[in-house]
């Protein structure tokens, strides 16, 4: 409510300030009023726009935060369009903050609406947030706005092509996502894209592959700390994560592979060779 | 395993510490079944203090989930004994808040300390709006209750006495919804309107003199420790509870001398100005080294953990909420519990600023911009340096530097230097612009 209840006086004095907005690119939303100046934030201070939330974006290597307010009838939103550098990096902070809870939205590659507060959206580079200030972000007006703006943003809109290196065989569908740091907690595993998966018997269970440029980085890291053992031709390095059991990783033609949530060294040697067959 | 598998033993989860005592794994699905004891040369909370008025025994090391995801990570450290845990409804747009909830489940609720936050400024703000946002929160969370419920941000000293909040507030209390009442502050924000200088002391002071709040969390280090012990004054006069952020600034600039050597390189021909101003970065370069030097340190965590013992040093610092989402990052800071401030950690401490603190601009400062005749940003291009030093983020410094839009550094080679005159620190200010031109330019 703070951008609202003192916009028209406090229009004179953004002038004088000279905020860090100013001239908008913000794209226009059919159906949609802009009600506020466009800020931008860059990684040196979206701190101060989101405050600790900021890390997360930081981590996935953000570029710029463009937010203005919109309004249409009784609802005003906040609208946050975050440049991610990639559309990998948009993915994978889409995927962290949507909990893999998307559906397909035309014009873009996902979206999620949660009424009555929110609404986010994927496209290209770009990810979309959407939080309701005044009235409320019902489902149909929700998916409305994000088709508009959807319409407004360049981008692609298919998957990363990254995510093409996951197995297709047992994916759960809608599983995949991808962390550049600290995957399963551990510091050694970054650039990790992972996704689900299940087979006839067993339970599901998390395989992930490693992005090319980081595989040989990575991979000399696990030699350095991790187990290692032999099998059928393929060197495996694995370890324990408490509470979540073994996990494991081995290269292959197509890079460093691995699965993690397995009981004993059996299951995992089972679920690493389907993996990377 | 069959007959080919070969296994050699290596430093198995040398890197966390920890380990299942006795046999078998549990499986991924039951993990949260069984506690599994952590080997004995796991790090374990050794202190815990009184959060104020709340009486509740708080561990030193809390636990700062800005980003944090990893359930399991979670759990390890409430085995360790974490047992204070700082969360927002907007972190990690919630999901912070769900693998928290997930590590809780099947615990003793009662054990642990949850403090959760809500924005005023986005996301509905009237009072059914904030209730019904916090019952979410508490379905993230997969709890009853909060132990504390903060106003997130408040950057504005009358959001401490926003009407529907503390409303909200005492109702959800009423259900037994939320126990206590805190408010979190990073000192200067950036709002709608353009930047704001409300210090973080005149929020912190509106909330004591209000008297309804019971915590409060703030930033407080040894580099910037005057307003930070103001405010820890303050709350004692009211017996809040003390919680920090932002404890360990440390920067050793590991590639420093090779920044120089690049900057030398490029600047074969230089003038006496330049030449002045280099030799006073070098001195900065040698300062680093002696100090190094003097007290063994291989890695800036040596530093950091010096810096930490120094705030909890206080005893009415209560405790503190680094970020943690990696088992390396929660074994380095519980290991750093009850540990003692040493005469040597403080000497390290007090040697860091007189060597170094001078260098150091600080964050958020910008008192000197307002002398400049050329309006350069300095506290903007001290940071690009700080990303291509201190981050060997080069090509990223180099094309925001780039794209300043104002005033570069350039015009500091001509300039008498209002900009030392005015800054309260003493930081050779035109030595590390034109350091940080050198660096940020092409040759």
């Amino acid at each position: 409510m703070k951008r609202m209840l003192s916009f028209t006086a406090a229009a004179a004095i953004v002038a004088l300030l000279s905020c860090s907005g100013g001239e908008s690119d913000f794209p226009e939303v059919e159906g949609w009023t802009q009600e506020s100046d466009v800020l931008i934030y860059d990684v040196d201070n979206l701190w101060e726009y989101i405050n600790g939330a900021a890390e997360l974006f930081v981590e996935y290597d953000v570029q710029t935060c463009r937010t203005t307010d919109l309004s249409s009838g009784d609802v005003v939103v906040t609208v946050d369009l975050y440049d991610m550098g990639s559309p990998l990096n948009a993915f994978g902070v889409y995927n962290r903050e949507s909990s893999g809870s998307g559906e397909p939205l035309p014009g873009a590659v996902e979206a999620l609406v949660s009424p009555p507060y929110q609404a986010l959206l994927l496209k290209g580079a770009t990810y979309v947030k959407v939080n309701a200030i005044e009235g409320e972000l019902t489902e149909s007006i929700g998916r409305e706005l994000l088709e508009s703006l959807a319409s407004a943003l360049p981008g692609e809109t298919r998957y990363p092509s990254e995510l093409d290196l996951l197995p297709e065989a047992g994916k759960v569908t809608g599983s995949a996502g991808y962390q550049s740091e600290g995957f399963l907690g551990l510091t050694e595993l970054t650039d990790c894209l992972y996704a689900e998966y299940s087979g006839a018997g067993d339970e599901p269970w998390q395989g992930f592959v490693i992005l090319p440029a980081s595989g040989t980085s990575v991979w000399n890291a696990l030699s350095a700390d991790w187990e290692s053992l032999e099998h059928n031709g393929l060197t495996v390095l694995y370890r324990e994560i408490p509470y979540r059991g073994l996990v494991g990783v081995t290269q292959t033609d197509r890079g460093v592979m691995g699965v993690s949530g397995a009981a004993d060294q059996a299951q995992l040697l089972q679920r690493l060779v389907g993996f990377v067959e | 395993m069959s007959s080919q598998d070969h296994v050699s033993r290596r430093r198995f989860l040398k890197s966390t510490g920890i380990a299942v005592a006795g046999g078998g794994v549990l499986s991924h699905k039951a993990k949260h079944l069984d506690a599994q004891p952590l080997q004995r040369t796991a790090p374990q909370v050794r202190e815990y203090r009184t959060l104020g008025r709340t009486g509740f025994k708080v561990s030193d090391i809390g636990f700062g989930a800005g980003f944090f995801n990893n359930t399991n990570v979670m759990q390890v450290a409430l085995d360790m004994g974490v047992n204070y845990i700082d969360t927002g409804e907007h972190y990690v747009n919630g999901q912070s808040e769900r693998a928290i909830g997930e590590a809780l489940n099947g615990r003793d609720r009662k054990s642990v300390f949850l403090t959760t936050k809500l924005n005023i400024s986005c996301g509905g703000s009237t009072k059914e709006q904030l209730k019904q946002r916090f019952h979410k929160c508490l379905e993230r969370l997969q709890t009853d209750y909060a132990d504390c419920l903060m106003i997130h941000m408040t950057p504005q000293i009358e959001q401490v006495k926003h009407e529907a909040f503390h409303a909200a507030f005492e109702e959800l209390k009423a259900e037994g919804r939320v126990q206590f009442l805190g408010l979190s502050n990073h000192g200067r924000q950036q709002s709608w309107w353009g930047r704001t200088e409300v210090a973080m002391e005149d929020v912190i002071g509106a909330a004591v003199e209000d008297g309804r709040f019971d915590v409060a969390l703030f930033v407080y280090n040894f580099l910037q420790k005057e307003q930070g012990e103001r405010i820890i004054q303050m709350c004692k006069s009211k017996n809040m509870g003390v919680t920090l952020m932002k404890t360990d600034p440390i920067n050793l600039y590991a590639r420093i001398e090779e920044s120089l050597e690049q900057s030398r390189a490029r600047n074969r021909e230089i003038s006496e100005t330049r030449s002045r101003m280099a030799r006073d970065y070098e001195s900065y370069v040698a300062r680093a080294e002696e100090f190094k030097q003097r007290y063994g340190i291989q890695s800036e965590a040596q530093a950091r953990a010096a810096a930490i013992k120094f705030v909890l040093s206080n005893p009415d610092v209560h405790s503190v909420c680094p970020s943690i989402n990696t088992f390396d990052a929660l074994n380095t800071y519980v290991g750093l519990s009850c540990e003692k401030l040493t005469d040597e950690d403080d000497s390290m401490l007090d040697n860091y600023d007189k060597l170094l603190g001078r260098y150091y601009c600080r964050h958020a400062c910008g008192t000197c911009e307002s002398s400049c005749t050329n309006h350069v940003p300095v506290n903007t291009i001290m940071r690009y340096s700080h990303y291509f030093e201190g981050h060997n983020r080069e090509k990223h410094a180099m094309q925001k530097y780039a794209n300043l839009g104002t005033a570069r550094a350039s015009s500091c080679l001509d300039c008498p230097g209002h900009c030392e005159t005015a800054c309260p620190h003493g930081v050779p200010v035109r030595s590390l612009l034109v350091h940080a031109h050198d660096n940020l330019v092409l040759a």
